[in-house]
């Protein structure tokens, strides 16, 4: 950290910022630089503080002290748009560019070229594929509709539209979570290139690999304050993890269960055969016994997500059949899989799991409302001794169990959503993604909490596209490609080429891989 | 948050209170207060069912056709010589069916709720007229009229009966289950579907109820008045409802109800009529007044 000098040009200086918010103190005396031309990561768990530190950067949080220098400038932005106007560019993850306008029209919305006072399209369209073709992207019809363009090219056009407006610095927040290894590809050849422009790029993603990629610094926050700024070549994976929990790292990313003995004998909890619906499941067939861990590994696309839904009785089958316990079910809608003692997390916490404008309270309970309520009257005495009872289990960081729930971090959004089914006391759970979006602290609980129920003698289906997650949590793995189950790993098998090894099979000499 | 809502109803209320003080001749009288309660009768009633409908993320603005058929059918039926007990629950389960229909078009056939309601709005008031067979049926010097001017205790009977409906609305909105489940389907209804809300059966259950008040308050509306006139009874009384629970708090997005908040919203909505009545001021002054106030209730609220 000896580089640190006063003397260096710095792009981008925050000195001391503080932020606190009711009850939490957000940030603490935060020191954050950045170069020109570099990649700066900017690292920590859920609640370290990256998000308000960006949020004060870019305007939508007021700090408390400390200031900012941009360019060796004094700014204090109050808006979204103040900061962009003095050279900050955010690519969020959800892009907020207009989806049924064309793409170059998002690139140049709000400042389009005019002749004799009416927009000039040609000039507009020239340069966006100008623009584009920089970056690598020559195949985009910059006429068409902005929503029928890939995620990756939609994130490229956010960016696009950044180096129009010549922003000095580009804040991408999570910007590989919905791309493609290509995608990914493509985007960091752009970041590099943006680089040697001079462009300075600060950069969150939970993706360690990512950030030792592209990145050439990393400043690490944890609780709020500033453990330190690094020079990458001096971090190493396992050393960046422990910096931002604050403990060792190995223990927390050792395989979670050495089980996994007898399971064989145990009662299948559930036995689907022969799940079809469209084009995205055919001819499924899985079984689940108690207390087991069946991972699901497969591409985007391959059809995980469609056959919780079935499992879930969100959708029905056109053809095959589900069995709980030797029965045969029914369910056409997910209360009557409720019922059954099934829960379910999904891969989306925004749009399918929480009710962002409830409290942490009443998030837990939604779904045992008819246990806490005697004729029709809800008892909010029980309703939050329930609550109060899983937030101290589950170590819930919340000020308050009736604060509203998208308050909270990420990780703690998705404890809140584990415990509204676990007081339920569930024979079964689907897990989509359960650790999506979750730093490796936040991670390793969850983890440890999925474990746990199975030790409890809940069986649990556990989508990931994350295969260390999958090696590390599951006693079997079924692996979809297209829609179809391609084979099974057991236990001893299971390793993340021996999974990788499956799907790559699975989608070349599909003729002979469907042995499993 | 909770108590900036609050106060900013709790601000027109007091506001208009002190504005009528002084410029409405004998406003600060007990009879100037009887009044201005059993006048806000309906627009309360169809305002606190409006509430949960809004909370549920929907909306009706065919509260004001609901209370024509309502009465249509409550007047037909007991001018054609049923007792008046049975005429007005036909006329209450009617307005109970509208609600059903509307509900289920907007819970089962995924129809947008303005749609839904609009069609109904719509046809509702020509159907009304069907079923009464003319424009106005009067109902003066009848037991149905009479029970428009009845006194319990010396308390007008709307002044009772809105009590009580207020407080049922309390309970609801405040301690049953179900009002959770309104305000879930309101917040995120996928998420609803997906912790096993039955959301079709709560949207509808919301409608029904927003129709049942709908019922009251055009069953007492026509008492009061001595008579059913489809082409009056209800007009415009969703702009007054609608009003109301915006000036309450209640978000326009689906969320929590607001009950306190409406029925201080519908005293200020009754407030503005009283001023520009009271005070010979044209009646179109008081439309513009009203969005006026929305617009500021919706402004001072729009931080939730």
């Amino acid at each position: 950290m000896t580089s640190q000098l006063s003397q260096e040009n710095y792009l981008l200086e925050m000195r001391g910022i503080s932020k606190s918010f009711p009850g939490v103190q957000a940030l603490q005396e935060v020191d954050f630089f950045v170069s020109p031309g570099e990649a700066h990561a900017l690292m920590g768990e859920n609640g370290a503080g990256k998000s308000t530190l960006i949020k004060v950067l870019t305007g939508i949080h007021r700090k408390d002290s400390g200031q900012i220098l941009l360019g060796a400038e004094l700014i204090s932005p109050a808006s979204a748009a103040q900061a962009q106007h003095a050279g900050i560019s955010t690519i969020y993850q959800e892009l907020n560019l207009v989806p049924f306008l064309g793409v170059g029209e998002n690139i140049f919305i709000g400042r389009e070229p005019r002749k004799n006072g009416l927009i000039d399209w040609k000039t507009v369209e020239q340069r966006a594929r100008e623009l584009l073709r920089e970056m690598g992207l020559d195949q985009v019809d910059v006429k068409e509709p902005f929503f029928r363009q890939s995620v990756a090219v939609q994130q490229m056009v956010a960016i696009a539209r950044a180096v129009s407006i010549e922003a000095r610095l580009l804040v991408m927040d999570e910007p590989t979570s919905s791309l493609s290894e290509k995608e990914v590809k493509v985007l960091f050849d752009v970041i590099r290139r943006l680089k040697k422009q001079d462009m300075s790029v600060i950069f969150i993603s939970h993706k360690l690999d990512e950030v030792f990629e592209i990145c050439d610094k990393a400043t690490i926050l944890r609780d709020g304050r500033l453990v330190g700024e690094y020079p990458m070549q001096e971090l190493t994976r396992l050393k960046m993890i422990s910096l931002m929990i604050g403990r060792d790292a190995e223990s927390v990313l050792e395989k979670k269960r050495s089980v996994t003995g007898g399971l064989d004998d145990r009662q299948a909890v559930l036995e689907a055969t022969g799940l079809s619906r469209g084009q995205r499941t055919r001819e499924i067939s899985i079984d689940i016994r108690t207390g087991e861990i069946l991972g699901v590994a497969g591409l985007l696309g391959s059809g995980r997500t469609e056959l919780a839904r079935i499992l879930f009785g969100d959708d029905r089958q056109e053809a095959g059949q589900i069995k709980v316990k030797n029965e045969t079910v029914e369910m056409n809608s997910p209360g009557d899989a409720i019922r059954i003692g099934f829960g379910f997390c999904s891969e989306d916490r925004k749009e399918e799991g929480i009710f962002p404008n409830m409290s942490v309270t009443d998030n837990m309970t939604m779904a045992i409302l008819p246990k806490l309520s005697r004729a029709g009257v809800l008892s909010r005495k029980a309703q939050r001794e329930m609550a109060e009872t899983y937030i101290r289990k589950l170590r819930i960081a919340t000020s308050d169990p009736n604060q509203q729930i998208k308050e909270l971090s990420g990780g703690n959004q998705q404890k809140v959503l584990l415990a509204r089914w676990l007081c339920k006391n569930p024979i079964l759970m689907i897990l989509d993604e359960p650790t999506r979006g979750i730093d490796v602290g936040g991670k390793s609980e969850i983890e440890s909490m999925i474990a746990e129920l199975a030790e409890n003698g809940v069986a649990i289906l556990m989508i990931s596209s994350e295969l260390e997650e999958l090696v590390r949590s599951c006693d079997r793995i079924a692996v979809l490609s297209e829609g179809r189950k391609i084979g099974e790993l057991k236990a001893e098998e299971i390793s993340e080429e021996s999974i990788v090894h499956m799907m790559a099979l699975g989608h070349k000499g599909q003729g002979n891989a469907y042995a499993g | 948050m909770d108590v900036v809502c609050r106060h900013g109803t709790m601000f027109f209320f007091m506001a208009l209170i002190v504005l009528n003080a002084f410029i409405t001749p004998n406003f600060m009288s007990l009879g100037t207060m009887e009044n201005t309660l059993v006048q806000v009768f309906p627009v309360m009633l169809v305002a606190l069912g409006m509430t949960m409908v809004i909370s549920s993320g929907g909306i009706d603005i065919s509260v004001g056709a609901i209370m024509a058929i309502s009465g249509a059918v409550s007047a037909r039926l007991y001018t054609s010589g049923l007792g008046l007990t049975p005429a007005i629950s036909c006329g209450v389960a009617a307005a109970c069916l509208c609600g059903l229909l509307n509900g289920i078009l907007v819970a089962r056939f995924k129809i947008q709720p303005i749609i839904v309601t609009l069609v109904v709005m719509i046809a509702g008031r020509g159907l009304a007229q069907i079923i009464l067979g003319e424009l106005f049926t009067s109902l003066l010097f009848t037991p149905f009229g009479d029970f428009g001017r009845l006194r319990l205790s010396g308390v007008p009977v709307q002044i009772v009966i809105m009590s009580i409906v207020v407080a049922a609305m309390l309970f609801i909105a405040g301690k049953t289950s179900f009002a959770k489940r309104v305000e879930a389907i309101g917040d995120n209804s996928r998420a609803a579907r997906l912790v096993g809300i039955n959301t079709v059966a709560v949207t509808v259950s919301v409608y029904v109820l927003c129709g049942l008040l709908c019922a009251i308050a055009g069953n007492m509306e026509a008492a009061r008045i001595n008579g059913v006139n489809v082409g009056s009874l209800g007009v415009l009384i969703e702009l007054d409802a609608i009003a109301a629970v915006a000036i309450g708090g209640t978000p326009f997005s689906g969320g929590k109800a607001r009950i306190m908040g409406t029925v201080f919203g519908a005293i200020v909505v009754q407030l503005v009529t009283i001023i520009v009545n009271m005070n010979d001021i044209a009646f179109h002054y008081s439309l513009i007044f009203k969005a006026l106030i929305v617009i500021i209730a919706l402004w001072t609220q729009r931080k939730k």
